[in-house]
């Protein structure tokens, strides 16, 4: 008997589709509720202010909410040979929730990978400066999918000042440093005070809640100035330097003790 | 018109010759929960074939697989028919097959909980030697 080879030509063409795009840019955490989707659409919106070409892809297929912080309502990718994102506020803005409207989307593993796929393959985005992707929490089917599938993804971990935000990123760092994958610099969201060793702090603003579906009013807060400022560093480093990096692991080191894999020389 | 994107990443794969041995037919199957529109389908690889003059004779044949669902919740196995789908929901579910985990659910107990076991999207079978194929 012949074999028979069952193949997924999607992923064949997904590094081409991105092949225009300049940077990468995973803004991930591995908490839920730390404010990674609200960096994610400001930093995306600060990019753009400061005239690079943005695109914003809502990795977040079961809990997507860059739609609602954006306030997408009315847009919706054109049919040209695959799939054409809207510009939603000057940004190139991808998400499941065009298609799934207003109804939960109840996702498995397998499912989240093959739709990731799907819009990957199908999605058209042209040429960009920066593309952020907002992850969902932690190291799971989403950020595995993008580790194996875009090779020039850079990682830009979130955290909050919280003992367990602290603590469940210094050991998923670890993983995305065995990996190989490039990781920008750690981001401090709702901080209370200055810090050394943040690549930057982001302080917390009270007022934002209020400004979320409105991206003029986000555009005002003390937030979105942090968010510029984070924006320029992302502008001008491709990733985080070696200095960067020694005093992002002496941070660690100090916060958290010894960092997990790391042999005492 | 996303089509053309699925069909480039036929083409891709093709000339990439990884699993496939020059020459060996190609079969391309549809899900039948996607539903692709096998027109624009063959009119784009029709044209991006002819791009490719090193697969001019590769001999692509096109299957449609229909679509089976398995309830993770209670167990039923279901087809699309049980299934009822605005023109709307069908349109979404065309661009991402996954949504229908928003829209369909198990007929016999409603949940969303279901595994699409056969007939999703897009797919390539490739078998060894040299069977037969009618160019599509």
């Amino acid at each position: 008997m012949p074999k028979t080879l069952n193949i997924d030509p999607r992923v064949s063409i997904i590094e081409d589709r991105l092949e225009s795009v300049k940077r990468i840019i995973a803004v991930t955490g591995f908490k839920g509720g730390i404010g990674k989707s609200v960096i994610s659409v400001s930093l995306a919106l600060a990019l753009n202010e400061k005239g690079f070409k943005t695109g914003l892809f809502d990795m977040d297929f079961s809990g997507a909410s860059g739609h609602i912080i954006l306030n997408s309502a009315g847009s919706f990718p054109r049919e040209d040979k695959g799939l054409i994102p809207p510009y939603v506020h000057g940004i190139k803005f991808m998400t499941a929730a065009y298609f799934s409207g207003d109804r939960a989307l109840p996702l498995r593993g397998s499912s989240v990978s093959n739709a990731i796929k799907e819009l990957l393959t199908v999605t058209i985005w042209d040429e960009l400066d920066f593309l952020i992707m907002d992850m969902p929490p932690g190291i799971n089917d989403t950020a595995l999918d993008v580790i194996k599938l875009v090779k020039k993804a850079e990682i830009l971990p979130v955290q909050i000042p919280s003992k367990i935000s602290e603590d469940v990123l210094k050991r998923s760092i670890e993983i995305y440093r065995e990996l190989g994958i490039k990781i920008t610099g750690t981001v401090e969201n709702m901080s209370a005070s200055s810090k050394p060793g943040f690549y930057s702090q982001i302080f917390y603003d009270k007022a934002l809640e209020k400004t979320l579906g409105c991206p003029e009013k986000i555009m005002k807060t003390c937030f979105y100035g942090d968010v510029l400022k984070l924006a320029l560093k992302v502008s001008r480093t491709s990733k985080m330097s070696k200095r960067e990096g020694e005093r992002e692991k002496t941070r660690l080191v100090k916060q958290n003790g010894d960092i997990p894999g790391e042999v005492k020389k | 018109m996303h089509e053309w994107a699925l069909a480039e990443s036929v083409i891709k794969t093709i000339k990439s010759g990884k699993n496939i041995k020059k020459g060996s037919p190609v079969e391309v199957l549809f899900g039948e929960l996607q539903d692709i529109d096998r027109e624009i389908f063959s009119f784009a690889l029709d044209e991006l074939l002819k791009q490719e003059p090193e697969l001019k004779k590769t001999r692509i044949k096109i299957e449609t697989e229909k679509a089976e669902f398995e309830c993770v919740s209670c167990g039923a196995k279901f087809d699309l028919k049980a299934a009822v789908n605005t023109p709307e929901e069908k349109e979404n579910i065309h661009f991402i097959p996954e949504m229908a985990k928003a829209f369909i659910k198990c007929p016999k107990c409603r949940s969303h909980d279901f595994e699409i076991t056969k007939g999703r999207g897009l797919s390539l079978r490739v078998t060894g030697n040299g069977e037969k194929c009618r160019k599509h």
